[in-house]
């Protein structure tokens, strides 16, 4: 049992980044966003190449962090500037990721066992209690980011855009900007989780992103179900837990003696019970 | 004080041009109004009102024509650049606010709407306290509610924040586009009487559009009766105040008379 918890809090952290990132397109700008099936592996690509380079780890993510961005800022800019549909541009931008990806890896992996990595002393891969604590320190930065960051004027222009867009033009505010912005930090944040995952598990694959989408919208859904508040730091809070959570789920899942290629069945199911549940929750009251 | 603070000049939009659907809604429409005037627009259904506060917001292209506020062309500015200095209340309340955001969160943002956005914190604290002073004298108790969702406010409450929304920075234009019409008589009229008073009060040049032809003649100083996209009755000062309901109606029939009238000769040409 203190096996499965340790395992799942340490995926759920991992995890965490991509919700918090699904929660700024699918919550906040209620855009969902498909680029992050893509953006997940251009990250863990871009931070793998800088640490072969000898890039120091923490550097190395922050290339994550970077090409997640860049890789929402093709979605971003296949929706905004060429008006391509919501759907259909993540669609289009997570196919033009999977040969963006191949070309930046040389090849379908790449492996990182015993390069040095985000804390020195410690080498790939890694399952150490001190990686855990800095895990821990870089979500809990994130979570004050985002909260920070939708508390400032931006942020609220940003809200805004997700609440009602021709009702934000008509308070001067830059759609095309704000959805821009919003996209390519969401898929910043997937990017950083998919470089720290691939030095956590020791390489980069081109196949680490399937999945990671509904993953991100299962851990949101069950985190949400945690509270009623509609207060952004609690929501970035339960979601973070939501992304433990779902781990959990997944691992007792394992131990039932589901196979490790089930899982993406179980997650999606996961989301339509979710999605049911959310929308008849207003009739289930009315029974009561 | 310029006669044509707000020039209209020839404004023509045609949906679905060169086809059998074609539709004029806007027909070489012009007229001026003065700084600070308080015009009402009526009109029965498809005569253009709101393609012309489309056309004015920028949310929508027009065929040909010029709109020029305060001296300059407005036409060229997209949407959220013409919103710094154009405020418009719409008919639905979840339109005119920002349901997922706090109330003090609605007002703020707009505050911030003639200023780029930064990154200090969006609702500042001092500004606390005007919040409480712009809300306190409408009697709502809405100033013990600026953490409260908006959207758990009612509709009048929504439309009464939309309005001060609208003009917390004193616009060039107001646009009301039958803000009242959703909510029941009695609120309407409560609602009403606060846009009088903002209206009066801040001055703003405001072009309302109301269904309603009593608070048409007994709002603002200048009527104008919009008619298949032009200008088919216009009203001012003295001459409007003299105006009863059934000059206004008649006027409204006479134009739907003449319409029908057109629409019996095209059906002997055919």
């Amino acid at each position: 049992m203190a096996g499965i918890l340790f395992t799942s809090f340490e995926l759920g952290l991992l995890y965490a980044l991509v919700v918090l990132g699904v929660f700024l397109t699918f919550r906040i700008l209620n855009f969902p966003d498909l680029t992050v099936d893509g953006s997940f592996v251009t990250g863990a690509a871009a931070t793998a190449i800088a640490i072969q380079a000898g890039v120091p780890g923490l550097v190395a993510i922050l290339a994550g962090f970077l090409a997640g961005f860049l890789a929402g800022s093709l979605t971003a800019f296949l929706h905004i500037r060429l008006g391509i549909g919501k759907i259909l541009a993540g669609i289009l931008s997570l196919s033009m990721l999977y040969s963006i990806n191949l070309r930046l890896m040389g090849g379908p992996n790449i492996s990182l066992l015993w390069q040095e990595n985000i804390i020195g002393w410690l080498k790939t891969p890694l399952n150490d209690i001190n990686a855990i604590i800095f895990l821990f320190v870089i979500i809990v930065v994130a979570k004050v980011f985002i909260d920070w960051f939708l508390q400032t004027e931006f942020g609220l222009r940003l809200r805004a855009t997700g609440d009602n867009e021709s009702t934000a033009q008509s308070f001067a505010i830059n759609t095309k900007t704000t959805k821009f912005f919003g996209i390519a930090i969401s898929n910043g944040l997937v990017g950083l989780s998919g470089g720290l995952i691939a030095q956590f598990q020791g390489f980069a694959d081109i196949s680490m992103g399937v999945g990671v989408i509904i993953l991100g919208f299962a851990a949101l859904m069950l985190g949400e179900a945690l509270t009623t508040s509609n207060k952004i730091p609690t929501i970035t809070t339960v979601i973070i837990l939501g992304a433990i959570l779902f781990q959990v789920i997944i691992n007792i899942a394992l131990r039932l003696g589901l196979s490790g290629t089930d899982l993406k069945l179980v997650t999606a199911l996961i989301v339509v019970i979710a999605l049911v549940i959310g929308s008849n929750k207003k009739y289930l009251a009315y029974g009561k | 004080m310029a006669n044509d603070f707000l020039k209209i000049s020839n404004l023509r939009k045609v949906y679905n041009p060169d086809t059998a659907g074609e539709v004029i809604a806007l027909d070489d429409l012009s007229f001026s109004i003065a700084e600070g005037e308080f015009a009402t627009i009526v009109g029965s259904n498809a005569a253009g009102k709101t393609t012309l506060f489309n056309a004015i917001t920028g949310s929508l292209a027009l065929t040909s024509g010029d709109i020029v506020l305060d001296g300059k062309s407005i036409l060229k500015s997209p949407e959220f650049k013409r919103s710094r200095f154009i405020s418009r209340v719409r008919q639905n309340s979840n339109d005119s606010v920002m349901v997922s955001m706090t109330l003090a969160e609605n007002l703020a943002m707009a505050k911030l709407k003639d200023r780029s956005a930064g990154l200090s914190k969006g609702v500042k604290k001092e500004w606390g306290d005007e919040f409480v002073a712009l809300l306190k004298p409408l009697g709502l108790g809405l100033e013990k509610r600026l953490d409260d969702k908006i959207d758990l406010l009612s509709g009048g409450q929504k439309q009464t924040v939309a309005l001060l929304m609208a003009t917390i920075v004193k616009p060039k234009l107001l646009l009301l586009d039958e803000h009242t019409a959703a909510l029941d008589p009695k609120v309407s009229k409560k609602v009403l009487e606060i846009t009088n008073r903002i209206v009066k009060d801040s001055g703003v040049t405001t072009l309302m559009i109301t269904h309603n032809i009593h608070h048409a003649i007994e709002f603002g100083n200048r009527l104008i009766l919009l008619d298949r996209g032009k200008v088919g009755f216009e009203a001012i000062g003295e001459q409007k105040q003299k105006l009863n309901v059934v000059d206004v109606v008649e006027k409204l029939e006479s134009k739907i008379a003449e319409f029908e009238e057109d629409i019996s000769v095209l059906a002997v040409k055919k």
